[in-house]
């Protein structure tokens, strides 16, 4: 584990989830897993507000779930991206992107 | 959103399935990482431990699925409804006082508002209905609300007026109409009307035509215009009756057209005819005869205000010019500026006289309601309360306070719903009940049944119900601490005095106050009204409207001699004391004749501030007949006929005014009449007799009476006297006038005790509605007050039983009880006080000889409430009492 870990802000966990969605189909655990490796474990993902956040995007109908069998041989169930998910990933990504340029671009003229 | 709506609905339709597919997500992860930390070398417990603590709350997170999946409201809902179900079922007491309680309250208001919304708020039946007005005017001098107006002066105002699209005409009341040659002689009640009174009302005809502006022509052909129900009933919808020929009091009338369904104005009229002026029953063109309103439709953006200073102006213009051309004798009882154009909205000439009683009824059963609410809010906070345990238990567990707050709500909705249900039920009983109650004359009435409008009303009243009872308990599980709640443990649930349980019951004595002290001032001034004397004997007396057709006999002598025999006829019959005919009879309604009249030594400008007088032309034995007082002098005889000099008899009141102080008998006075040799000739008095009231119970008049044997005058009631019940003579009588004239349908007798009775029915139908809901008020605060001091009472048994143990004596314990209650009940007083205090003026205009705060009633109403209060302590105190120690510290 790091020795700094940072709270996820508000709303940017559904980003994260279609992100790591986009790759390919995948089941919860994994997603929780693939966020927490590659923000090499900086970013603090308390797993029990995955699920939650699952569920709301899968009402969105930004993914869809089915069920499959995991690699260990286990029935799973496993969220992909819709077509709308792909274009709400897009939009986010891109407000995400001018957010964070902006902001850099104030703290760094500043 | 498609996917929205379809993982809704699946989560609502396959919970079992959405449910065991959570479960399985979570475990499958929850497995995964036990096995990923077992990986990293961990033991299998220790790493059960650490995935948990990395996961989260299992069952919170669970339940923010649900909610992500966005079923949670509707699932819970039914959730919670099925759990207050099973709650209601456990406690059936509670519930059944709940219940009734709810019932009682919605049932009450739904009813009266079903009867209110037919009478009063539904808009009349007729296009843009807020621009229709009656124009009457004012006399200002005399104390009279409205007196009706001239045939010319109608005339003036309809040709002159700038504001009103069209202006109609006709008399204030209906006249009765004899259809003949169609089987059995059939009576008919009709108006006249001016031509254009069709085009004001803005209605077409169902057949045929309405009156084309050439009927009311001097010469026209007599048409007739039939209502619906005329049609349906005398008719059986003929569909070739436009055309035809009815004759109508001895004179042939072809039919031009049928009214629609829903047309009935003016209220009861069955037919409408042209009203001709110089033709029919009255010769309409003299200037001096009051007997016409006007019905006007206001132009579009023409406020009242601007077409009342119109016609004010239009009318001095009119008196003016009027007085110029007055012969000498009119001249100097009439003041052209002592007028003034009244304009009434028309629905309020309509619904007026019932307004101020049904909105007064409206108001006492939505404070029943608030009580009800308050009740039901009480016993729900006494569960809420029992509850406490529980509701930590599950703070604890993770639900968050929203969901117990909507737990608690689905306890007050499923109750207003149920309750709700049972009052619409009530309502449908008691809608018809409440009709069949009601005075007949009320228009609209009939209508009254339980619609869609008046279910919306149920559903919003049970809606508000849930809302205001389900407020409290809510308030309460807000302030729940979790902790103390819980470390408070079992034993000690009582929570001594509750704080907004008092509020409650303060503001349901608060509120039967107002309701019962409403309810007591109108049971005053019903008495009051009763007591009223009537100036004549109603009991043994008949009374028949008795008249004879204009055609057979045309003038006042041929009246004379019409009436002459049937007096004879009538007054021969077994059983008969006496008989007698009048003008109008007693109590006949706010309209009538009224005269101006000058007394012998005033000058003309005293004249003009006299009130009109109340003309009644009489027979020899009318007073006799009726039992009114003779006072001094004598009353008529057959011998005060044509060509003698005239006589007259006056009432106290009108001696008093006249002649203050001084002997009435042989003073003289004149009065403007029609076609009369007496018009406007010094009559003299020859007696004075009591003041009896012709028009309405609640003010007399000032009366003067005629021989109808001087003058020309048509009188249209016949008194009979009866020596013993009078129903038994009845038949006999309407035989006997039948048999003057066997053209005319046979003619209604009714006994004067039941004219009286119905001058009461309004009164009396308020008062007693209203007084019925005060008691249900009533009852229902004392069920509020006995159920708080009752919980007491159980809550503090421990207490109780401890302090008798030490020694506590039974008043120490009555004290304590009592202490509450009545200062709660004394609480609620106080305030009830104050709010019938600024609220019992709306009653106002309901009340007779009683003052809207008057003391007594307060006072009595007061003491009333705090002896069922003390009797509402009583049973939890006896409980109390009884406490054995020694059980009670063993209670629990």
């Amino acid at each position: 584990m790091a020795e700094e870990q940072l709270d996820l802000p508000q709303g940017t966990l559904d980003l994260l989830i279609l992100k790591t969605v986009a790759l390919g189909p995948q089941h919860g655990w994994a997603i929780s897993e693939r966020i927490q490796q590659i923000s090499s474990a900086v970013l603090r993902v308390q797993q029990g507000s995955l699920y939650p956040a699952l569920h709301r995007l899968e009402r969105r109908g930004w993914i869809k779930a089915h069920w499959g069998t995991s690699e260990n041989n286990r029935r799973a169930k496993f969220y992909e991206l819709t077509r709308a998910g792909r274009k709400q990933l897009e939009l986010e990504m891109d407000a995400w992107l001018k957010l964070t340029a902006a902001v850099s671009q104030v703290l760094d003229m500043v | 959103m498609l996917s929205d709506l379809l993982v809704r609905l699946r989560a609502l339709f396959r919970r079992n399935t959405v449910e065991r597919e959570l479960d399985e997500e979570l475990r499958f992860h929850l497995d995964q990482e036990v096995a990923a930390y077992v990986k990293t070398g961990l033991t299998q417990e220790e790493a059960l431990r650490r995935a948990r603590m990395t996961f989260g709350g299992l069952d919170q997170v669970k339940e923010e699925c649900r909610e992500a999946r966005g079923v949670w409201l509707l699932e819970t809902a039914v959730q919670d409804l099925r759990y207050s179900l099973r709650g209601m079922r456990r406690r059936p007491g509670f519930t059944a006082v709940a219940l009734f309680t709810l019932a009682t309250g919605i049932g009450g208001a739904t009813a009266i508002f079903g009867i209110a919304d037919a009478v009063i708020l539904r808009p009349l039946p007729f296009p843009e209905p807020d621009r229709l007005v009656l124009l009457w005017q004012r006399d200002l001098k005399a104390n009279q609300p409205v007196v009706a107006i001239s045939y010319p002066a109608y005339k003036d105002w309809r040709d002159q007026n700038r504001v009103f699209e069209e202006l109609a005409g006709m008399p204030e009341i209906n006249w009765g109409w004899t259809l003949t040659g169609r089987g059995e002689p059939v009576e008919l009640v009709g108006r006249l009307v001016t031509a254009n009174f069709f085009a004001v009302m803005g209605q077409q005809p169902l057949l045929g035509r309405t009156l084309a502006p050439e009927d009311d022509r001097i010469g026209a052909t007599p048409v007739v215009v039939l209502s619906h129900a005329l049609w349906r009933d005398q008719f059986s919808q003929d569909p070739a009756i436009v055309g035809q020929t009815l004759v109508l009091n001895g004179q042939s009338h072809t039919v031009v057209g049928v009214m629609p369904k829903g047309f009935a104005y003016p209220p009861r009229a069955q037919l409408w005819m042209p009203l001709v002026p110089g033709a029919g029953a009255t010769t309409v063109e003299s200037g001096g005869l009051q007997w016409m309103i006007a019905l006007g439709r206001v132009k579009p953006k023409v406020s009242l205000d601007i077409a009342r200073e119109d016609m004010n102006t239009l009318l001095g213009r009119y008196l003016r010019d009027l007085v110029e051309r007055l012969p000498p004798q009119f001249k100097d009882v009439l003041d052209p500026e002592g007028y003034a154009v009244v304009i009434t909205p028309l629905s309020d000439a309509l619904f007026g006289p019932t307004r101020p009683a049904l909105l007064a009824l409206l108001g006492a059963v939505v404070l029943v309601l608030l009580i009800a609410c308050a009740n039901v809010a009480g016993l729900l906070l006494v569960r809420t309360t029992e509850r406490r345990q529980e509701m930590a238990v599950r703070l604890a567990l993770g639900a968050s306070p929203g969901r117990l707050a909507r737990g608690l709500f689905s306890d007050s909705l499923l109750l207003a719903v149920l309750g709700g249900s049972t009052g619409l039920l009530a309502a449908k009983i008691g809608v018809p009940l409440l009709v069949r109650l009601s005075p007949e004359d009320v228009p609209r009435l009939q209508d009254a049944t339980v619609d869609i409008r008046v279910f919306a009303f149920a559903l919003v009243a049970s809606g508000a119900t849930a809302v205001l009872s389900g407020l409290a308990p809510m308030l309460v599980v807000r302030k729940t601490s979790l902790d103390k709640t819980l470390r408070q443990g079992s034993r000690s649930v009582a929570p001594g005095r509750s704080r907004p349980r008092s509020a409650l019951v303060v503001s349901e004595v608060a509120i039967a106050l107002v309701l019962l002290v409403g309810a007591g001032l109108l049971a005053r001034s019903f008495v009051a009204l009763r007591r009223v004397p009537l100036g004549f004997q109603p009991e043994h007396v008949l009374s028949v409207n008795a008249y004879a057709l204009e055609a057979r006999y045309p003038d006042a002598h041929h009246w004379r001699v019409f009436y002459q025999e049937l007096l004879r006829r009538v007054q021969a019959l077994p059983g008969v004391e006496s008989a007698a005919t009048v003008s109008v009879r007693p109590l006949s309604g706010p309209t009538g004749w009224d005269f101006p009249f000058t007394v012998e030594g005033q000058s003309e400008a005293e004249a003009r501030r006299n009130p009109a007088v109340n003309l009644e032309a009489v027979s020899a034995g009318y007073f006799r007949t009726t039992g009114i007082a003779v006072k001094r002098g004598r009353v008529f005889t057959e011998a005060d006929v044509e060509g003698q000099p005239g006589v007259v008899v006056v009432s106290e009141s009108l001696a008093r005014r006249s002649w203050p102080g001084q002997d009435p008998i042989g003073k003289r006075l004149k009065v403007p009449q029609w076609k009369s040799p007496y018009s406007n000739v010094w009559l003299s008095v020859v007696g004075v007799v009591g003041d009896a009231h012709y028009r309405e119970l609640q003010a007399s008049r000032l009366d003067l009476y005629m021989s109808y044997l001087q003058g020309d005058h048509r009188t249209g009631s016949l008194m009979v006297r009866t020596r013993q019940e009078p129903t038994a003579l009845a038949g006999a009588v309407r035989e006997a006038v039948w048999s003057m004239d066997r053209d005319k349908a046979p003619p209604a007798v009714t006994t004067m005790t039941s004219v009286v009775s119905e001058a009461l029915a309004m009164p009396r139908f308020a008062t007693g509605v209203f007084g019925a809901f005060a008691l249900v008020g009533l009852l229902l605060a004392a069920l509020g007050l006995y159920g708080l001091l009752a919980y007491l009472v159980t809550s503090r048994t421990r207490e109780i039983g401890l302090r008798m143990a030490v020694g506590a004596l039974p008043r120490d314990l009555q004290y304590l009880v009592l202490r509450e209650g009545l200062g709660l009940t004394v609480g609620g007083l106080a305030l009830g006080l104050l709010a019938a205090l600024a609220s019992t003026r709306l009653l106002e205009s309901l009340l007779y000889g009683v003052r809207a705060t008057d003391a007594l009633t307060f006072a009595a109403v007061a003491v009333v409430l705090l002896a069922v209060a003390v009797l509402a302590c009583s049973l939890p105190l006896r409980r109390a009492l009884g406490v054995d120690p020694v059980a009670a510290l063993r209670h629990e």
